[in-house]
């Protein structure tokens, strides 16, 4: 880090506070707090919708998985236009016309309070999970870059975002969403095009390209279906629309930021809009992750881009895969001439045998990496299967962008986990308040009570969050470990929702019996079978609403009446 | 024709049309349609380097 990247970064978030401290003044009632008044523009929401979604995670860990894994990752969201349009047309108008201030208030008034009160404690404890991981990807630069201990960078990360949500509200969420969301696409164009720019002379764009497709990293659509496989078109579209119905539709965080529209007609186009920029966006961040994996075919990669245990590799008696680990660079880089050649001389032939080549000479490179990180982890410095994602991106910022670019980037990454880490404490307080508190605790307070309630359940809540951010080292690809959090409880949130919105006979109890049932089929098919947890949204969803039939047939029907 | 979702009463004032396209059912549809066409880009793009 050089003296103009910390200028920028300082700047950056000295700017977002005070930005964020500004906007949110005024929010003197619950509704001017927790609903900015019903008064935000479709353009705000729109980006406040995006730039909660992406994460500090969505910057550190999506490109390094670009890098290992190939671009498939960009299906997961081929399901979001499509639960974009479906709460859009049903669950906005909903929401708006019921004029609640949780997605959870609206339960009750369709079911009753057990039902509400259970699945707000859901939503509690998955996005209190969520909320720790959010804040300890960021603590990852700082601790790669500076050193310092992960519990001092959350700390000053949670304390400089406590400060503005839990002084300005969602108004303050939203509007620094909206200027987070713009550091963040400024970072992302500007990473990409460095990373292009940083390629060899001789190697132009295309050529890039098709050294990624040779790696067999260009995979943008994978059309065979494969229950257990993560991501192919099929589970994107479908699993992944689950996901996203779950998420946009029944999840708080989300849910809050179209609830502040000044009409249904403003929050609708805002998710309409997230529907038409998600998907293109990530795309990019992954194109991003493609050209590092370019970048490094010809300019040497460290064995490991986990900086300590790279130090540790080389300090030890592992000049083997070390001496591996080079000739397969060295064999990769000349295959990699060697194609590129192939390809403008225009010998169709020849160019297929020379990606053969190629793709043979990356095997060998992933191999020796998969063999140094197999020696971390059985030295015991690291779990088993030990992988270093979520450092590859950061190791080529920091190690080969020019001054100012990296705070840039930094800045970007820290927007990206403030942006997301905001939404998810003013949600969590605004559940824990209006759910709990003001549903079972104290129902006659004045509106000064809750507005002082709502303000301590955020500080409550960011205090959490930073502490319980100490466990995040654990969690490996710090991207999937967040959504498959978020699958292990969505089925059953997604399930109780498409039953209030579509089953009119379906009353609380019954709800009630099938979320817990929900929830049991996708607990046990995490812990008994290899499915791909993208598939557990849609067998949640479906056990909460056949469950749901199940007791209303068996029980309530015995009374005559389906509401129970 | 006024896109107007069962249950929602003409001429409320939170029920306005999106800004293009004149009613919310061709706004959805232009959206799938859109998501398509990302795919097939998509489909295509990778194929183009694959040879």
């Amino acid at each position: 880090m050089r003296p103009l990247d910390w200028a920028v970064l300082t700047v950056s978030l000295a700017f977002i506070v005070i930005y964020g401290l500004w906007r949110g003044r005024g929010s003197s009632t619950v509704n001017q707090y927790l609903l900015a008044g019903k008064t935000m523009p479709w353009y705000a929401m729109a980006l406040s919708i995006m730039a909660t979604q992406a994460s500090a995670i969505t910057f550190i860990s999506t490109t390094g998985q670009s890098y290992v894994d190939g671009m498939r990752f960009v299906q997961f969201y081929f399901g979001l236009p499509v639960a974009m349009v479906v709460i859009a047309a049903v669950a906005a108008p909903i929401f708006h016309r019921s004029g609640v201030y949780t997605a959870y208030e609206y339960l009750e008034r369709r079911f009753d309070a057990k039902t509400r009160a259970l699945v707000s404690a859901i939503f509690l404890i998955q996005r209190g999970l969520a909320v720790s991981v959010a804040l300890y990807a960021p603590a990852i630069v700082l601790t790669v870059i500076l050193g310092w201990p992960d519990r001092v960078t959350t700390l000053v990360m949670g304390s400089l975002v406590v400060l503005y949500t839990t002084f300005g509200g969602i108004k303050a969420v939203t509007w620094t969403d909206f200027q987070q969301m713009l550091i963040m696409m400024a970072g992302l164009f500007t990473a990409l095009a460095l990373a292009v720019l940083r390629l060899p002379a001789d190697v132009s764009f295309a050529d890039a390209l098709a050294l990624v497709s040779a790696a067999g990293k260009l995979n943008p659509v994978v059309t065979q279906f494969d229950w257990n496989d993560r991501y192919n078109l099929w589970s994107g579209l479908f699993g992944g629309m689950f996901l996203a119905l779950a998420y946009f539709g029944c999840d708080q965080s989300q849910v809050q930021r179209y609830l502040t529209g000044r009409s249904i007609a403003q929050s609708r186009l805002s998710l309409l809009f997230n529907g038409v920029a998600k998907i293109p966006m990530q795309f990019l961040i992954l194109l991003t992750g493609a050209m590092v994996l370019v970048f490094y075919t010809f300019e040497k990669p460290p064995m490991v881009f986990h900086k300590a245990e790279m130090e540790w590799l080389a300090g030890g008696a592992h000049t083997d895969v070390a001496a591996r680990h080079e000739a397969a660079f060295e064999k990769r880089k000349e295959s990699a001439r060697r194609l590129i050649e192939a390809r403008h001389g225009g010998d169709a032939a020849r160019t297929a045998t020379r990606r053969e080549e190629f793709r043979g000479a990356q095997r060998e490179m992933e191999s020796a990496r998969r063999e140094a990180l197999d020696r971390v982890a059985q030295a015991g410095r690291q779990r088993k299967g030990f992988n270093d994602t979520n450092h590859i991106f950061l190791t080529f910022v920091l190690g080969h962008l020019p001054a100012g670019v990296v705070g840039l980037i930094l800045a970007a990454i820290f927007a990206a986990a403030m942006s997301t880490i905001s939404a998810e404490i003013n949600s969590l307080a605004t559940v824990s308040v209006i759910d709990l508190y003001k549903r079972f605790v104290r129902r006659d307070g004045e509106d000064r009570h809750y507005l002082n309630a709502s303000r301590a359940a955020t500080v409550f809540w960011g205090a959490y969050a930073v502490m319980t951010a100490q466990f995040g080292a654990g969690l490996g690809s710090l991207i999937e470990a967040v959504n498959m959090l978020g699958s292990l409880f969505y089925g059953g949130l997604l399930g109780v929702f498409a039953l209030a919105f579509f089953f009119p006979r379906i009353g609380g109890t019954a709800a009630f019996a099938g979320v817990l049932a929900g929830e049991a089929a996708i607990f046990a098919a995490h812990s008994f079978t290899g499915i791909a947890f993208l598939w557990y949204n849609v067998l949640g969803c479906l056990v909460v609403i056949l469950g749901a039939h199940a007791w209303a047939l068996t029980f309530d029907g015995r009374r005559g009446t389906a509401a129970a | 024709m006024k896109d107007t979702p069962r249950g929602e009463p003409d001429g409320e004032p939170d029920n306005d049309p999106p800004p293009i396209l004149g009613t919310w059912r061709r706004a959805y549809v232009a959206l799938l349609a859109y998501l398509a066409a990302l795919i097939l880009a998509f489909w295509l793009f990778a194929k183009a380097f694959a040879a």
